[in-house]
């Protein structure tokens, strides 16, 4: 008697399973170098941090379990593997112990006036290039930084954020209102420069 | 500015910009959010909040977006079909 099992994950042949590691895993290769760069701020890092998370994804993938978020398991990697290995090597203090969840909950109750931008400082935004945009996200403290861009720009919800910083939600939260905060202050500044020089004009 | 309703149980301006993140994200629990869109809607001091916190994800979207170097692309495809290799080897 032949049992056709081969289908299900479990038991799938290297072959297969491979294939489906190039279809599933490779789409977000410009996700993922998009995201290096923004950790390491630097091209020749990114990529190597890129590489060095699809060998660890190519080695751990049977026991990433199909139908589960694998966008979200391929920033884990990426995220524990930037941590261990450019971070030391990039020496930025961690900023993550200093910020306790009920400073920022105080913080957050104390200036939900000043909390969103002017909207004449949104419209300005417009104005300002990707560059500059990408400079004042790379000015964020490493930590702030990364939890802004994995809500901002990929749309994880914070229980992910979470999961891929291993942190719990309360400093996801935390580091995204203080992160955000710095960000719209950067750009604020930046928008408001560039205004008073169109004025001149 | 808007015109905060007297203490009826309702959404005032001071709660939704306090959770405006919150909201922004649809993080909210389902009762919170129904208050909070009730006032935000109403509002155009909490409405104008919400649109920016919206606007800068777009701007921050674009800005990051990036293509992955073909050089990349090609280092990656390597090394799998080298990794791929040395399991094939190994499980013989």
């Amino acid at each position: 008697m032949t049992e056709n099992t081969d289908r299900a994950p479990e038991h799938e042949d290297d072959a297969a399973r491979d294939r489906r590691f190039e279809d599933e895993a490779m789409p977000y290769l410009d996700q993922l170098y998009g995201a290096a760069l923004r950790m390491t701020r630097n091209p020749a890092d990114a990529e190597d941090l890129v590489q060095e998370t699809f060998a660890k994804a190519y080695a751990a993938f049977h026991q990433y379990r199909p139908g589960t978020n694998l966008k979200a398991w391929l920033y884990r990697i990426l995220t524990n593997t930037f941590i261990n290995t450019y971070r030391k090597k990039q020496r930025e203090p961690l900023q993550s112990d200093a910020d306790s969840v009920e400073d920022w909950q105080i913080a957050r109750a104390a200036s939900h006036t000043s909390t969103g931008l002017r909207s004449a400082e949104a419209e300005a935004l417009d104005s300002l290039g990707d560059s500059e945009i990408k400079d004042a996200l790379a000015e964020l403290p490493e930590d702030f930084r990364l939890a802004v861009y994995l809500a901002d720009v990929e749309g994880f919800a914070y229980k992910e954020i979470a999961e891929i910083m291993d942190t719990p939600i309360g400093t996801v939260m935390s580091r995204l209102h203080r992160g955000r905060a710095q960000l719209r202050k950067l750009l604020a500044d930046h928008a408001r420069s560039l205004g008073m020089k169109v004025e001149k004009v | 500015m808007s015109e905060d309703r007297p203490n009826t149980g309702e959404c005032r301006c001071e709660e939704a910009l306090e959770h405006l993140y919150e909201y922004v994200d649809s993080e909210l629990p389902d009762l919170d959010l129904v208050r909070l869109r009730a006032h935000i809607e109403e509002c155009v001091t909490c409405l104008q909040a919400v649109s920016a916190e919206t606007e800068l994800r777009v701007v921050l979207k674009r800005s990051c977006a990036e293509v992955a170097p073909d050089a990349l692309r090609m280092r990656v495809m390597t090394q799998l079909s080298l990794l791929r290799t040395t399991t094939i080897t190994t499980t013989d």
